[in-house]
């Protein structure tokens, strides 16, 4: 089906047009990531009941990355719904993620997320100035930034009660071609796999954080991690089919959360557990054994045993004599599978979807714990329509790809394994190396001295002119009044003497951030207006607006004016930057429709003390026009 | 170009949720209601996929209408094949 289809189809549901069960499992499927995405967004304002037909489980799921993730969480919404879950989504808007997790009062911890997924990129744990020449260095600097992210994403864990996932990053070809020697780049290799390995074991048994190996995942996906264009001019960490990729696992670990792992599997057996027909073929005439196509179907058998194992229930259901069915598993050589395997064989003529619903009723499970693997298109369809909550895995084609298509859905996944030690888990406890975070309840304030912030804030030079010009046009979340200054504009704003064009520069422990706000002020002798302010979100809850509102205020009071005036025209998007003004004594004059014009008496702010936070240092530097 | 513009239009009415039958070559993105750069990058990504090219950024945040962008892609594609 198109993907115009598919979105007509949307459309429908969200016109009340009735439920569309299938909708979701086609939408699921389908290849173009992007696609997937615009339907998730368009899905965001229906209730899922409406699209699924029957009552879904709720989730709050927060999703928390330090790069750009947006078009991730439609991808989520469509994996989640078409697993029959109905969740709350939270994208963080800053992209701190420690700040986040670390914070009692951020949003993230406000929203109060059952599931917590935490998105990182290499530049998290690579610092941007890593000297492949110093490879111990860098290897004592990354790994210390695992255990961090570790000590941070656990603390939350046990704060929140939440359920983290964390995953292993893969790193860009561009940081691997830095290096050039063969010794160097293995050892870069190795540093990568130690650093990894720190989160992989969190995930093995820290309370409450569990790991996805998405770059081994990834080794099976074709194309570059990342966009190199998308990751320079946005930021986004992960190309769209990585993105996808992530979307289903962490759907299916959403699954795990609440227990919906099935629990049963039922399997045909005529081209399904071997090749042919057993009533036409006879138990010697069966493909099943070493060689191609047998050796699949014994690859089949395998992997059913290991989900056995590991505490799935097998079922047979087949159409055929049952008689014949255990003569076959008696005395095929090649059988994997054995009739003690089982908890049921259901071998006879009666509909399948009939004899599993006894079956259910039989074991005290629900239907909606099964999968049903079957080759036959016509079976499969039948269930499917007559029982919608039994997943169905048609294992046609190609009998090479059948066990994988089979595990690949993650039905069955669990948290952990359902033996004794499944329970015992650890807080997490690094020797030593743990980071000031997690050593005590974490405050944001020691978050952010911990970054030393430092902020330059002073009139445009020529050369920031075009940055701030496109930083205003970008940003859609902090800006006061979402009607951005030019570049021609602004340039004439700063070097005119009647107005005041400021830019604002970051830099932290890290690096430079760069320019990353600022203000266009227009200013008479009494009065200075403020036309606009914008901020990237890159520096979200830093208070680095609050830093530039100071400084203005210090301008204006200078130059001897009373009164600083401020524009705020909400935007449907930037309420983000709503709270600024007020939040900083200003005063509302006027509303007109979306406009609010805020006024701040300057003799009295003058007697106030700094709104510049404390871990924010000015830098005083000048910068010469 | 009017091949392009065909197969750009519904890809441009998907990321915006504007009606296809309202984009023509002279639509301009910014009016577009929920353009922005995010749907701008949601775009570049489908349109990337769709015609099998890879855009050069500096270009494309530039171009102001659907015409425009229709044409470069014509560009990247007789640039791709070789010409």
């Amino acid at each position: 089906m198109s993907g115009d289809e598919l979105l007509e189809r949307v459309r429908v549901c969200r016109a009340g047009g009735g439920a569309d069960p299938g909708l979701l499992r086609e939408l699921a499927a389908h290849a173009d990531p992007g696609l997937v995405g615009e339907a998730g967004r368009r899905l965001a304002d229906v209730p899922a009941r409406d699209v699924l037909g029957a009552e879904p489980r709720g989730l709050r799921v927060a999703v928390a990355g330090s790069f750009t993730c947006d078009d991730v969480v439609p991808l989520l919404r469509v994996a989640l719904l078409a697993m029959g879950i109905d969740p709350v989504l939270h994208l963080c808007r800053s992209a701190e993620v420690d700040l986040e997790l670390a914070d009692a009062r951020s949003e993230l911890a406000a929203f109060a997320p059952d599931v917590t997924l935490v998105l990182r990129e290499a530049a998290d744990l690579l610092p941007a100035d890593w000297d492949p020449a110093d490879l111990a260095g860098l290897r004592d600097r990354a790994l210390d930034r695992a255990h961090d992210l570790v000590a941070s994403a656990a603390a939350f864990a046990d704060r929140s009660g939440s359920a983290v996932l964390v995953h292993t990053v893969p790193l860009p070809a561009l940081e691997l071609r830095t290096v050039i020697t063969y010794r160097g780049a293995a050892s870069l290799g190795r540093i990568w796999r130690e650093v990894n390995t720190v989160l992989l074991d969190a995930g093995v048994d820290v309370d409450g954080l569990y790991a996805l190996d998405l770059e081994a995942q990834l080794v099976d996906a074709a194309g570059p991690v990342r966009h190199e264009g998308r990751h320079r001019f946005g930021r986004y960490g992960w190309a769209p089919y990585v993105e996808r990729a992530y979307a289903r696992e962490a759907a299916t670990f959403c699954s795990a959360v609440l227990g919906m792992g099935r629990k049963l599997l039922a399997l045909d057996l005529d081209g399904t557990l071997w090749g042919g027909v057993l009533g036409d073929d006879g138990v010697e005439g069966v493909e099943l054994g070493r060689l191609y196509p047998g050796n699949c179907y014994a690859d089949t058998q395998r992997r059913a045993r290991s989900l056995r194992r590991q505490g799935v229930l097998l079922a047979v259901a087949s159409k055929n004599d049952r008689a014949v069915v255990d003569d076959a598993f008696a005395r095929h050589p090649e059988m994997v599978l054995r009739p003690d395997d089982f908890v049921a064989v259901l071998a006879d003529w009666q509909p399948k979807g009939a004899n599993l619903v006894g079956l259910a009723a039989e074991l005290n499970l629900a239907t909606s714990s099964f999968v049903l693997a079957d080759d036959s298109p016509a079976e499969c369809s039948l269930v499917r329509r007559l029982h919608p909550e039994i997943a169905v895995e048609e294992l046609h084609g190609d009998p090479a790809e059948h066990a994988l298509r089979l595990l690949e859905s993650g039905h069955f996944t669990q948290l952990a394994p359902t033996s004794t030690d499944a329970g015992r888990t650890r807080l997490y406890r690094d020797r030593g190396r743990r980071s000031r975070l997690a050593q005590r309840l974490p405050e944001r304030e020691d978050y952010l001295r911990d970054l030393e912030i430092r902020v330059r804030c002073g009139p445009t030079g020529t050369f920031e002119v075009p940055r701030l010009a496109q930083l205003a046009r970008r940003t859609n979340q902090f800006t006061t009044t979402g009607v951005p200054h030019d570049e021609s504009r602004t340039r004439w704003m700063a070097e005119s003497d009647d107005h005041l064009v400021l830019a604002v520069e970051v830099w932290d422990r890290v690096g430079s951030e760069g320019v990353v706000a600022g203000a266009w002020i227009q200013r008479r002798p009494a009065v200075w207006l403020l036309e606009n302010l914008v901020m990237s979100c890159r520096v979200m809850a830093r208070g680095v607006e609050h830093t530039l509102v100071q400084q203005i205020v210090e301008h204006a009071v200078a130059a001897g004016a009373s009164t600083l005036r401020a524009d705020f025209v909400a935007t449907g998007r930037n309420g983000p930057a709503a709270g600024l003004y007020p939040g900083l004594g200003f005063v509302p004059v006027s509303v007109d429709g979306t406009r609010t014009v805020y006024e701040l008496d300057l003799a009295h702010a003058a007697g106030l003390p700094s709104s510049t936070p404390d871990w924010i240092t000015l830098d005083t530097l000048e910068q010469s026009r | 170009m009017t091949k392009h513009l065909t197969a750009l239009i519904p890809l441009v009415a998907r990321v915006t949720d504007a009606s296809a039958d309202r984009i023509g070559p002279d639509t301009r993105f910014e009016g577009l209601g929920s353009w922005g750069s995010l749907a701008a990058m949601r775009l570049l990504a489908s349109v990337e996929r769709e015609f099998r090219i890879r855009m050069d950024l500096r270009r494309y945040v530039a171009l102001a209408t659907v015409g425009d962008l229709a044409g470069e892609i014509a560009d990247r594609q007789l640039a791709g094949s070789g010409r």
